[in-house]
């Protein structure tokens, strides 16, 4: 071959290359931006909001309940109540209700004139339809219902009774998790080989793809490891008085930190998830038109003790290990926006201990406690192992800081990383669980029972949400007498006394309320929530709620560069 | 020939046997309950139990098998705990992003790595040669994740140049589904628009996955060219004044080319795996950001279905490979 033929071959697969890389100059986005975009149907200039979700969410509410399903939710289908941000409930698709003497009767008295997106007019039988199938299936939020709900009874087309089987004081907070299906559309479309007797699959297999709600937006399309597309339901009951709202929402399965900064960048993503790291939400933050939203679903960070397992079985030396935590470091530099968590229930939720004694780094504290622990002679002979999640690099800061206190006071930390596949094998029993393991939890719903159920009741335990085995008989049944506790003072009371206990058991290092920061679009995206918080009014709300897109404003003209 | 390929086919089905039972115990036997994984810790124990019963998982792991391959045999690879769907529903919905991913960076490799390598081999020493090899260790040394991402910010965040997320931009319409393969396809339908939109989107991921063993051909081309060119045959051939280009062609390319196909066979198979992370970090939606998930989520079915398919994937190239050996090199007889 000549040179020649071969450069002007070179020259032709660069320029081609070339030509590729910059011809066309990109596809017009939704909001008028030039860039990447897989978008499958949006519209220039239409009124979208998109965001990541770790996850393709799944529509069916009986069978998930993780936090990007549980946003899809929200939007597409209604609960009996709606949580306010004060942590009671408003009515929703109940008017009103009345809860029996003996507090094991509730009748619901049900919205007349409510729509589905099929156009089929809600009844009290879907709701008790919606209750039973979430109990028999027994997945999604099922859990909470399990054990105190007997029975859901339609009395006539708008009147339903849920029976309880025990008293359950949050019973109303939990209600804002029982999202109402619609029976007719699903019982047509069950398949009848399933294994629920007469009600076949219960319709599951259909609603893998198709939503069968009366929420403010239906979904138009699921891509597995894609998206899930909804569009907004005009027929919807609340009405849409808000001009502004979005008309599509995306929830996208993606949470890789440089494919949401690029989206972020290219303005194809107006509202990303909470998983990005300190790092990449700084990055992201400073571009224009971005800001950081942090809100709260009652999280705290903790580090679990196996409180069953040398030497943290013994209760001195995980005093002495929480005394090495340097919780303002953890709170200013790692866990950012994340304030310093007052015992095993985040700040905000309602039922939490307004002043528990706070564990704070100090070494002297740990030696006397070390002194006074069954290892105080032998520490080289008992090392510590604490376990974080690989994928999260600010646990790894946390454990690093823990390893160099812990040296100061003779205790040997040995750090181990692993997958959260890992976590769970690990914690699955209590020979295998780590002495220590660094773990985020949300309550179920926003009480403090949900987190003292979830974190220290006998029934969590070998569950990534309770790593310490704390198996103590007093506890439990201080969980399960506050939990049934109708008279909301009362049963507060009873949350503080398990509280105190729980401080002076030391089980956990509670580290920070952890925050949920999301960067979003603000210049162009009007997020009530994040607006709140931006006034330091840091809203808590169940999970998904704040996501409630019908809320949100959305100004196509205002995208920065247009 | 036929009596080669019949040797290699009746030596693959053995070895995808025991690829199977070895992935299917190991996947079987690390610890934890997939069932009770798939459900999350607070679904009720008689969901897990009605979980555990429709995976077999309370049969013994023989029997297990014994399930799991009757399956396997008809197409029916069991239900994906993550997806919750048949796991060859997704597979159908999956492979055929990864296959034209992996065909495009295939297409890629051979094409870009023997253009270079002569390129390097003729200008041997100079510039050209210094520039490729400098390319060549850049391109080698970083893993196609770390350069996926390296575009994606620069063509994607910076210069915003290019699409670079998914398969299809926005607005553009899918053409009708006879491959699977989306570039295929808008060509079988005539639609150049697509096809030209379907183009961008690969370009970066298709450039990151096969950047590697791309360069790593093109330097095995040109030591291996530069090496035959010090040998006696070359100077004879000289001797007879025959033009450079048909020394290169005839008595230099083909017996430099063998130890190319050699490994370019092993990077092909092996653009399957490597696939994993560029999927995830173009939102690729095929098979490989599947397994990954897959393995996360301890979703047995779909890690056994998509192991094994690449598994006769990367066994099939081989034999492809094999062939093409055979036939560029005549010392080399199949079935002797």
């Amino acid at each position: 071959m000549k040179p020649k033929k071969i450069k002007l071959i070179a020259l032709m697969m660069v320029l081609s290359l070339l030509f590729v890389a910059c011809g066309g100059g990109g596809e017009t986005t939704p909001n008028g931006q030039t860039g990447p975009s897989d978008d499958p149907a949006v519209e220039p200039g239409e009124k979208i909001i998109r965001m990541s979700v770790s996850g393709t969410p799944r529509i069916d509410p009986a069978v998930s309940a993780d936090g990007g399903s549980t946003i899809a939710h929200v939007n597409i289908y209604d609960s009996l109540v709606y949580p306010t941000p004060e942590g009671s409930v408003e009515p929703s698709l109940a008017t009103d209700w009345e809860i029996s003497e003996d507090g094991l009767t509730y009748t619901f008295n049900i919205r007349e004139g409510v729509k589905f997106h099929n156009g089929n007019e809600l009844k009290a039988n879907d709701v008790a339809f919606s209750m039973n199938r979430l109990l028999t299936i027994g997945e999604g939020a099922a859990y909470l219902f399990k054990g105190y709900v007997e029975e859901a009874v339609a009395v006539d087309d708008y009147v339903v009774d849920i029976k309880l089987s025990q008293t359950f004081g949050p019973f109303l907070n939990v209600l804002t998790k029982l999202y109402i299906i619609n029976e007719e559309e699903v019982m047509a479309n069950m398949d009848p080989s399933g294994p629920y007797g007469e009600f076949g699959d219960y319709g599951r297999q259909w609603m893998m793809t198709n939503d069968a709600g009366t929420g403010a937006y239906y979904v138009t399309d699921i891509q597995e490891q894609g998206y899930l597309l909804a569009e907004r339901f005009e027929d919807y009951w609340k009405g849409w008085d808000n001009p502004d709202a979005p008309d599509v929402i995306r929830l996208i399965d993606n949470t890789e930190a440089s494919t949401i900064r690029t989206m972020v960048g290219n303005r194809e993503l107006e509202i990303t998830d909470e998983w990005q790291s300190t790092e990449n939400i700084n990055a992201m933050s400073r571009m224009e038109g971005v800001s950081v939203s942090v809100l709260s679903a009652g999280m705290t960070q903790n580090m679990m003790y196996n409180t069953k397992l040398a030497p943290t079985d013994d209760v001195n030396f995980r005093k002495a290990l929480s005394y090495l935590f340097d919780y303002e470091m953890i709170s200013n530099q790692i866990l950012v926006d994340s304030p310093v968590s007052i015992g095993p229930v985040s700040a905000d939720t309602p039922g939490a201990h307004p002043s528990l004694y706070q564990y704070h780094y100090n070494l002297d504290k740990a030696r006397e406690h070390l002194e006074q622990s069954q290892y105080g002679d032998q520490l080289d002979q008992y090392p510590v192992e604490l376990f974080v999640n690989s994928d999260v690099a600010d646990h790894e800061k946390i454990a690093l800081a823990l390893q160099a206190a812990a040296q100061q006071v003779g205790v040997t930390v040995s750090i181990s990383k692993g997958p959260w596949l890992t976590i769970q094998e690990r914690v699955a029993s209590v020979e295998s669980t780590p002495n220590a393991i660094c773990i985020s939890v949300a309550p179920h719903y926003m009480e403090a029972g949900s987190m003292l159920a979830t974190r220290y009741h006998s029934n969590s335990t070998g569950t990534w949400e309770q790593a310490e085995w704390l198996m103590d008989d007093e506890i439990d049944s201080m969980i399960m007498q506050a939990i049934g506790t109708v008279d909301r003072e009362e049963r507060f009371e009873k949350y503080y006394e398990i509280q105190e206990k729980l401080v002076d058991l030391a089980p956990t290092a509670w580290l920070v309320d952890l925050m949920q920061r999301h960067v979003y679009q603000s210049d162009y995206v009007y997020w009530p929530v994040a607006e709140e918080g931006a006034k330091g009014n840091v809203l808590t709300l169940p999970m998904g709620y704040a996501f409630d897109f019908r809320e949100f404003k959305v100004f196509p003209d205002q995208v920065p560069g247009r | 020939m036929l009596k080669f390929l019949g040797r290699r086919l009746l030596q693959g089905v053995f070895v995808i046997l025991g690829l199977s039972i070895l992935i299917f115990v190991i996947s079987r036997i690390i610890p934890g309950d997939p069932a009770r994984m798939a459900l999350g810790p607070r679904a009720t124990e008689e969901a897990v139990e009605q979980l555990r019963e429709e995976m077999h998982l309370n049969d013994s792991i023989p029997k297990q098998y014994v399930f799991w391959l009757q399956g396997a045999v008809r197409g029916d690879f069991g239900r994906s705990v993550n997806t919750k769907r048949d796991v060859s529903e997704d597979i159908k919905d999956f492979l055929p992003a990864t296959i034209e991913l992996v065909l495009f960076s295939g297409f890629l490799l051979v094409t870009v790595s023997i253009f270079l390598g002569l390129l390097a081999a003729r200008y041997k020493d100079s510039w050209v040669d210094t520039i490729i090899r400098f390319t060549a260790y850049i391109g080698i040394a970083i893993p196609s994740f770390v350069m996926a991402i390296i575009l994606l910010l620069i063509f994607g965040l910076v210069l915003q140049a290019i699409p670079v997320l998914g398969r299809l931009s926005s607005g553009i319409t899918k053409p009708p589904n006879v491959t699977g393969l989306i570039m295929l396809d808008s060509l079988i339908a005539g639609d150049f628009k697509t096809f030209w939109n379907a183009l961008q989107h690969i370009l970066l991921p298709g450039i990151a996955l096969a950047l590697g063993g791309l360069m790593q051909e093109a330097r095995i081309l040109r030591a291996s060219i530069a090496d035959n060119m010090t040998k006696e045959y070359i100077s004879v051939v000289k001797g007879f004044g025959l033009p450079k280009g048909l020394i290169m062609r005839k008595y230099l390319f083909k017996p430099s080319f063998i130890p190319v196909v050699s490994v370019m066979g092993l990077d092909l198979a092996a653009l399957m795996g490597n696939a994993f992370l560029v999927e995830r970090i173009f939102n690729w939606p095929g098979i490989s950001r599947y397994g990954l998930n897959a393995m996360l989520t301890k979703d047995l079915n779909a890690i056994s279905a998509v192991i094994l398919i690449i598994g006769v994937i990367f066994l099939a190239v081989n034999i492809i490979v094999d062939i093409i050996i055979a036939a560029l090199d005549p010392r080399i007889r199949l079935g002797d």
